[in-house]
């Protein structure tokens, strides 16, 4: 089973312009359509978010898919004394070392060791700030030919890598049919894989 | 300008048809406190309409000699409902476009007052804009914001909104407390008082997670002096100043009570489009993977699917808990076709879940599909 990188953040107020064009609405409706689109097909691997992540164990829940096998969470060390509780619940968390006590040297770190995943077979962006941008450079940089998706209608840095990289060239920027975009766009991907 | 809400009138009605129809729509927005052509949209034979996605969008089709199609092809491939109507005049099916005839029609009698109402309710429910329909559940810690919640309550009651304060930190029963969890897996929006000791007093991780997990939204009011979680960080937000609100009384002010008003109508009309649209999307994506197609969405959102096999089946999608009625509601709104009800798992109680694979196992075919698994369901179609 593939595994396929999720990107999504909610963007906040005072880091830069990204809450500008976000809709916090839509980011959680597309991070739920993507699991129940993807979920029991491929592993899904993210940095978690804590408004997001209790989400993806009730869709698991739900569509009765182990959580603990189905998504695998990086977590830097570096925020160790900040982990959520729920951390110790499940197994599938992996920890990064921390670098230097350096906050910027230990995310990349973690986003390295996440992105250079060999069974990573595709990526997604979802709202976002510039962490979601790094994300996506590293991303390109270990799997040059993989397949990119950045949902551009929740807005964030996510609209911003579909219209300065091309990828919105021939999107809808305003569709909210999640689930569409996400059957066409994994059905597509896995016919191209095995042709 | 962008509405809430978006209707239309296509197709070839009378002028008298469409001074009805205008008059009865206005009548019901007024008990809902929307107006037309502010909060709510209406156009009237335009030559193409073109809804915004992000808002719940209806029309209705008069049928007639050389009535303009306008994008009729584009709405029903975009699952927007679009209700025939036939009347006195005009009840030919063969003056509907091909493409309008395996919907449900709807008769409007010219001769009967009644005429306009019937159809002006049914272009009302395909954007949720029943009092039934609007459901929200408001949650607050009760020694922080009682009065504030009473006086929410009482607006948005006025409004015509299905209201339930979940009072938490009262002495509850278990079945209290079971109530509060079915009322909120069908509301819309939960109206979020967020008080400075509210939110990790109230919400487990694992309880937030499955409120959106169900695709509820929620609107934050956030409070003087309050720090939000990161936890509600997909909340649609709002923060109360030092004016909104009467240190003393805990009362707001009447401009900031009307301001979350239109603030939660706003965040209610979206999460209504986004999923019904995500929802109808799920049951194309079945119907076509399995070689049938979806030829158009009509009253009571009833969507028309023709099975590989060429036989008609519509399906009433559930975006909340399907009620134990919903069925009859079905067989009631297509008498001679064959019908079954659509409902998102995703968010449901275990409960609900287990309900509704028991009565699934009562009726042979299956009448209570899951959208998760509704091309199994569609592939194993027998009448």
């Amino acid at each position: 089973m593939g595994a396929i990188f999720l990107s999504a953040c909610i963007p906040v107020t005072n880091r830069g312009t990204y809450h500008e064009t976000a809709n916090p609405f839509l980011i959680q409706c597309a991070v739920r359509e993507l699991v129940i689109a993807v979920i029991r097909q491929h592993k899904i691997i993210w940095g978690g978010h804590p408004a997001i992540t209790p989400m993806l164990w009730s869709i698991c829940e739900d569509l009765g898919v182990d959580y603990a096998d189905a998504v695998v969470l990086y977590q830097s060390q570096f925020f160790e004394d900040v982990y959520p509780e729920e951390n110790h619940k499940f197994r599938n968390v992996i920890y990064t070392d921390a670098v230097s006590e350096n906050r910027e040297a230990s995310l990349l770190h973690m986003r390295k060791q996440m992105l250079s995943r060999e069974d990573l077979t595709g990526a997604v962006f979802i709202g976002g700030m510039e962490g979601v941008e790094t994300e996506h450079e590293i991303f390109k940089y270990y799997h040059p030919h993989a397949s990119v998706l950045p949902v551009p209608s929740p807005g964030g840095a996510a609209l911003t890598l579909a219209l300065d990289h091309g990828y919105g060239t021939h999107m809808d920027l305003d569709d909210i049919d999640f689930a569409r975009l996400f059957h066409t766009h994994f059905a597509y991907n896995v016919n191209h894989l095995t042709q | 300008m962008t509405f809430l809400y978006q209707l239309a009138v296509l197709g070839n009605p009378t002028t008298a048809q469409i001074n009805a129809l205008t008059e009865r729509i206005a009548s019901a927005l007024g008990t809902l406190s929307l107006r037309m052509e502010h909060e709510v949209g209406w156009e009237v034979s335009p030559t193409a309409f073109k809804p915004h996605p992000l808002y719940p969008s209806a029309a209705v089709y008069f049928a007639g000699d050389h009535a303009n199609l306008a994008n009729l092809a584009e709405l029903l491939e975009r699952g927007i409902p679009v209700i025939p109507v036939i009347s006195n005049f005009n009840q030919h099916q063969e003056r509907f476009p091909e493409i309008l005839r395996p919907l449900n029609r709807l008769k409007y009698d010219d001769g009967d007052d009644g005429g306009a109402e019937i159809i002006a309710t049914a272009l009302l429910a395909c954007v949720g804009l029943l009092p039934q329909h609007r459901r929200v559940f408001i949650s607050y810690r009760r020694d922080e914001a009682a009065e504030a919640a009473s006086q929410l309550f009482e607006a948005l009651t006025a409004r015509a909104f299905d209201v339930f304060l979940d009072s938490y930190g009262a002495a509850e029963t278990q079945e209290v407390e079971a109530l509060s969890w079915q009322r909120l897996y069908n509301s819309d929006v939960v109206l979020m008082l967020d008080t400075p000791s509210y939110f990790d007093h109230r919400w487990t991780s694992a309880e937030f997670g499955r409120v959106l997990a169900k695709g509820i939204s929620v609107l934050r009011v956030t409070w003087p002096n309050a720090t939000p979680s990161l936890r509600s960080s997909t909340a649609s937000k709002t923060e109360l100043s030092a004016e909104d609100i009467d240190p003393e009384s805990g009362r707001m002010s009447d401009d900031a009570i009307a301001r979350l008003c239109l603030l939660l109508e706003a965040v209610r009309s979206q999460n209504h489009a986004v999923r019904s649209v995500n929802l109808i999307s799920s049951i194309r994506i079945a119907i076509e993977t399995v070689g049938g197609k979806m030829l158009g969405v009509s009253s009571h959102k009833a969507v028309h699917l023709q099975l590989p096999g060429g036989e008609q089946l519509t399906v009433y999608p559930t975006v909340g808990v399907p009620a134990p009625f919903a069925l009859q509601d079905a067989f009631s709104y297509s008498p001679d076709k064959s019908v079954a009800v659509v409902y998102d798992p995703v968010g449901l109680s275990q409960q609900s879940v287990r309900h509704l694979d028991w009565l699934q196992t009562q009726a042979q075919p299956a009448k209570w599909i899951k959208a998760t698994e509704a091309s199994q369901q569609f592939k194993q179609w027998e009448h």
